[in-house]
């Protein structure tokens, strides 16, 4: 909100310039963002929080400035001088829905002229953001900057039996509100009404039936106090925030309506308009103002200093409140009207706070006694990859959580009010890593290896956590002199899965590969984990792109390292060329080779993979190197010999042996 | 035959042996002087029946002196070349030839942040906490004190799923699970992304990261809150950094407070990170505010606490001069290069 250090200063008297002053606001919880000079007024720009409606004016702003600086508050005159015909005898007010507006006021101002505002006041609603219109709208747009109570005239001659009926809206009714807009009501808005139609959204904004014009002569001022709820429904539901709607749906001073009124009544008298006799105020019973009880000693246990009754006192008086102490353990606060946002001990306590100063509350530890927990399973499992995969050289990057969906959205989440083409929850977490691919490929850099850690949301799936690998460099980063760059390469990705694997203790781990596809599935412990598959991004970069459930992972992982001894007994290697159907997988050989060799059978190591047209067709050549040892004594050579035999026979099965 | 043809022999030895550069060299040097049939010292031994027999001996002998110190030569000569040979390939070594690297990788400059913050935490004995990032309406606002149609809830404008679901705001939903799961006291921090439905702009995207504290026990006080969060500027910032609290208002504390360090990049003296003001806000704080006991079944008589939150990101845009936010999800790789860890 903007508003005039002048403003400010002849209000509260104030004895600091306006540097100073914006320093304190903001040290009392009133953020001054910026201050700019405007001739020889400055500006302040503040961010008044949401809880404090009554700043929202200058009044509201220099009664803090006040207290902080010990001035007194300069008080407006609103005590316009009646006269001619009784309020009664020119206008009715009917209020239908008093849960949705618990007080109407409203005065009635005749001989009204309307024309261009006086200099002085041009110029203050000016600086304030508000562009002047005539007399009358900036006089009620004045006194809501001053005194933060929204307040609108009305022209009397326009309103349907001259009278006003503050209702629900009717479902169908419209209103053609002052922004030129014509809006179809719905029966949850509250309106104000004349004899048979909406005049006004009530809280929000005028209509232009009823709008002030040149030729208006008699006025009707309405001051009144509508439920923050339905102004804030209202509004959001219209689209259509206001200076006054904001105001409202923070909640305003029960006690405003009259005075704003009269200080709008007193302004335009001075401008030459006629007051009529008395004013209407249908008002149904409010809450008296809340009295607080507050043990001293609860102010010194939640703030950590000590602050005596007395200060206590001092603090919440020269705040507005009615304060009784009851000795030095206590005091009794009656809260004043314009502070709705106190309701609670620990209110005041916020209270007394800011004014000792925040910055005067000593710093101290708390404290330890909670015992610290170790981290989380699933947080360390996180960590514990970030590490390897970045030792490993991949890079980590980080994708929007929801995502442009693909043709068909099946098995994704959608938003219900997304912001932008990414509509969806994202439910794997490719998408992300293509999109973080392409956008590096259309900046030119084609080498990357990529990662990703986060959470996806499949339809009808609990949200899990999830590892994206997506490889597209080879395994250098760039070519060297002594050799040129690679390609990205399945085993490669592969590679770092099986070693990410180990090195988190996955148990039973296996690859599969997906049928009639270049792609793996991947389990652990029985259960499928992932996948690993090729892809093509931008139709032109060959790349591969991993997904691991982290979740289903983290479920069969072994956590204790447990010590086997070192073998001191020598190993013995031997080779075995054979040829086997293209259609024999590896992982078959691997289980024929090692039920046959046993507990001696220590390693197994494709040392060689052979395809080409010295083969005969459809088979491929593949080399083995078997490494026996005992973990109880040395093998004799005899010995060795034997288990290799047996190893060969089982090769021997699936194919043909070379010599 | 006499002694002089002896030394003549050895003499152009001597001149040969010189002239060999390399192995091959050595070897036809060595046939031509040593072999049993053709050698230069062959023939002299092949000749001594024939020397007059006063000198025979010493002839002999001679001989057989020259025939050592050939292959002692020969052998010398041959080491020498082969070090020389060793050294020429010595000299080929450029070591200024760059290295070759293995592959690097790097963590987010959003994870580092993270870390750093988790671990400051860790040692003030913290536990880390998290939770689902889609949570109900319940944990995100009602139970963080933001009822329906609550102002607040316009600086938290959200992704909705369905009437209920939600993505979460900020991580004060983890914080209500933990209490409802723990007993106080306690002491945690929760880490993680949020969301809000905010135009992206250079200091907006409509998901960042959040680090959230909270600290629950008997005689838990503002005094307790500003300690531990100026040892954590200390920490995080440098030992110079000095704090500032300001009133400020979130529903699920009181009271709140708005929490700025002195600007560490220009002392306090005015630049353009902390826009002149020698401040720069980094995180919101306040004491937990009884409503959130009542809440989650603490005892607002028994326990008070405190809780901060801080935004992840902005405090990385901060650290390393960043201007665009967005540059965070672009994952550009010459821009997240650019965080050696």
């Amino acid at each position: 909100m903007k508003i005039s250090y002048l403003w400010l200063r002849d209000l509260a008297k104030l004895p600091a310039g306006p540097l100073e002053t914006a320093k304190a606001l903001t040290s009392m919880g009133h953020a001054v963002d910026t201050v700019s000079k405007l001739w020889e007024d400055h500006i302040f720009d503040l961010d008044i929080t949401s809880n404090r409606p009554d700043c929202l004016s200058a009044i509201g702003l220099a009664r803090e400035l006040a207290a902080y600086y010990g001035t007194n508050l300069h008080t407006r005159p609103a005590s316009p001088v009646e006269e001619g015909q009784r309020i009664e005898n020119l206008t009715t007010v009917v209020v239908d829905a008093p849960d949705l507006c618990p007080r109407y006021c409203a005065r009635v101002l005749t001989s009204v002229k309307i024309g261009e505002s006086p200099a002085w006041l041009k110029s203050r609603v000016d600086a304030h953001g508000f562009r002047s219109i005539n007399n009358v709208v900036d006089v009620t747009n004045f006194v809501m900057l001053e005194m933060g109570h929204p307040v609108h005239a009305f022209d009397l001659d326009r309103l349907g039996g001259h009278m006003i009926r503050v209702r629900k809206a009717k479902a169908g009714e419209r209103l053609r509100t002052l922004d030129a807009v014509d809006r179809l009501l719905d029966p949850e808005v509250l309106v104000i009404a004349d004899q048979k139609e909406p005049v006004a959204l009530a809280g929000i904004m005028g209509g232009e039936l009823s709008e002030i014009s040149a030729g208006t002569t008699r006025i009707l001022l309405e001051s009144a106090l509508f439920d923050p709820m339905n102004v804030r429904r209202s509004s959001k539901r219209l689209g259509l925030r206001t200076e006054a709607s904001a105001r409202f749906e923070k909640g305003c001073d029960p006690e405003a309506p009259p005075r704003a009124a009269d200080r709008v009544c007193h302004l335009l008298q001075e401008m030459g308009c006629v007051v009529a006799r008395g004013y209407l105020d249908v008002k149904s019973a409010t809450r008296p103002p809340a009295v607080i009880d507050l043990k001293v000693a609860d102010v010194h246990a939640l703030l950590g200093v000590e602050i005596g009754a007395e200060e206590c006192a001092r603090f919440l008086d020269l705040l507005g409140f009615t304060v009784k102490l009851n000795g030095a353990e206590s005091l009794q606060a009656r809260v004043p009207t314009h502070r709705v946002d106190v309701s609670s001990p620990v209110d005041l306590i916020e209270e007394i706070a800011r004014f000792h100063g925040y910055d005067r509350i000593p710093a101290a530890l708390p404290p330890l006694d909670s015992e610290p927990e170790p981290l989380p399973a699933h947080l360390a499992l996180e960590e514990d990859i970030r590490d390897f995969l970045v030792g490993a050289g991949l890079t980590e990057v980080i994708t929007y959580s929801f995502v442009q969906p693909p043709a068909d959205p099946a098995g994704m989440v959608p938003l219900r009010n997304a912001i932008s083409e990414r509509t969806h929850l994202r439910s794997s977490l490719a998408a992300g890593m293509r999109e973080a691919a392409l956008h590096n490929i259309n900046n030119g850099h084609e080498d990357f290896r990529f990662f990703e850690l986060g959470h996806v949301f499949p339809a009808g799936q609990r949200e899990s956590a999830a590892l994206g690998i997506l490889v597209s460099g080879g395994a250098t980063a760039e070519p060297t002199w002594r050799a040129p760059a690679d390609r990205p390469d399945f085993f490669e990705v592969k590679g770092i899965i099986e070693e990410l694997f180990e090195r988190v203790a996955a148990k039973w781990v296996a690859f599969r590969r997906r049928d009639g596809t270049a792609a793996a599935e991947i389990s652990a412990g029985g259960a499928a984990v992932g996948w690993i598959e090729p892809l093509t991004i931008d139709g032109r970069h060959p790349a591969y792109l991993a997904e691991i459930n982290l979740d289903a992972l983290a479920l069969r992982i072994g956590r204790r390292v447990d010590y086997a001894p070192v073998v001191r007994y020598p190993a013995s290697w031997r080779d075995v060329s054979f040829l086997v159907d293209e259609s024999t997988e590896y992982a078959s050989v691997v289980k024929a080779v090692a039920d046959a060799g046993g507990r001696e059978l220590g390693s197994i190591t494709l040392i060689d993979l052979y395809r080409g047209d010295k083969l005969p067709g459809g088979k491929k050549s593949m080399t083995l190197r078997l490494r026996y040892q005992s973990a109880t004594r040395t093998l004799t050579s005899a010995e060795v010999d034997e288990l290799h035999a047996r190893c060969v026979e089982a090769v021997a099965t699936l194919g043909s042996v070379r010599r | 035959m006499d002694l002089t043809d002896i030394e003549a022999l050895e003499a152009r030895f001597n001149g040969e042996l010189q002239a060999c550069a390399d192995d091959r060299a050595l070897t036809a040097l060595h046939d031509a002087y040593l072999s049993r049939k053709r050698g230069h010292i062959g023939e002299i031994m092949r000749q001594l029946p024939q020397v007059d027999p006063s000198v025979r001996g010493a002839v002999g002998q001679r001989a057989n002196a020259l025939k050592r110190r050939v292959e002692e030569a020969i052998e010398k000569r041959r080491a020498e070349l082969a070090e020389a040979a060793q050294q020429a390939i010595v000299d080929l070594v450029d070591v200024t030839l760059p290295g070759i690297r293995p592959r690097r990788g790097f963590i987010h400059p959003i994870s580092q942040t993270r870390r750093e913050i988790c671990r400051i935490f860790m040692q003030m004995g913290y536990s880390i906490e998290d939770g689902p990032e889609l949570d109900t309406e319940y944990y995100n606002f009602e139970a963080a004190n933001i009822p329906r149609d609550h102002p607040a809830r316009d600086a938290q404008d959200s992704f909705y799923v369905t009437d209920d679901l939600l993505l979460r705001t900020h991580t004060t939903p983890v914080q209500i699970h933990a209490m409802e799961r723990r007993k106080p006291p306690l002491r945690i921090i929760a880490p993680g992304r949020v969301f809000r439905r905010d135009a992206t702009d250079a200091t907006h995207t409509p998901m960042f990261f959040q680090v959230e504290g909270l600290v629950v026990g008997k005689g838990i006080s503002f005094a307790h809150l500003r300690g531990t969060l100026q040892t954590f500027a200390h920490m995080m910032f440098g030992p110079d950094v000095k704090l500032r609290l300001r009133p400020s208002y979130f529903p699920f504390v009181e009271p709140g407070a708005e929490v700025d360090i002195s600007c560490f990049l220009c002392k306090g003296n005015g630049c353009r990170v902390c826009k002149d003001s020698g401040w720069i806000e980094i995180l919101g704080a306040g004491m937990v505010h009884p409503a959130l006991f009542d809440r989650v079944g603490y005892d607002r008589k028994e326990v008070t606490g405190f809780a901060f939150g801080m935004g992840i990101d902005r405090i990385t845009l901060l650290k390393h001069g960043i201007e665009d936010t967005r540059l965070f999800f672009e994952n550009d790789y010459r821009f997240l290069s650019q965080f050696r860890s």
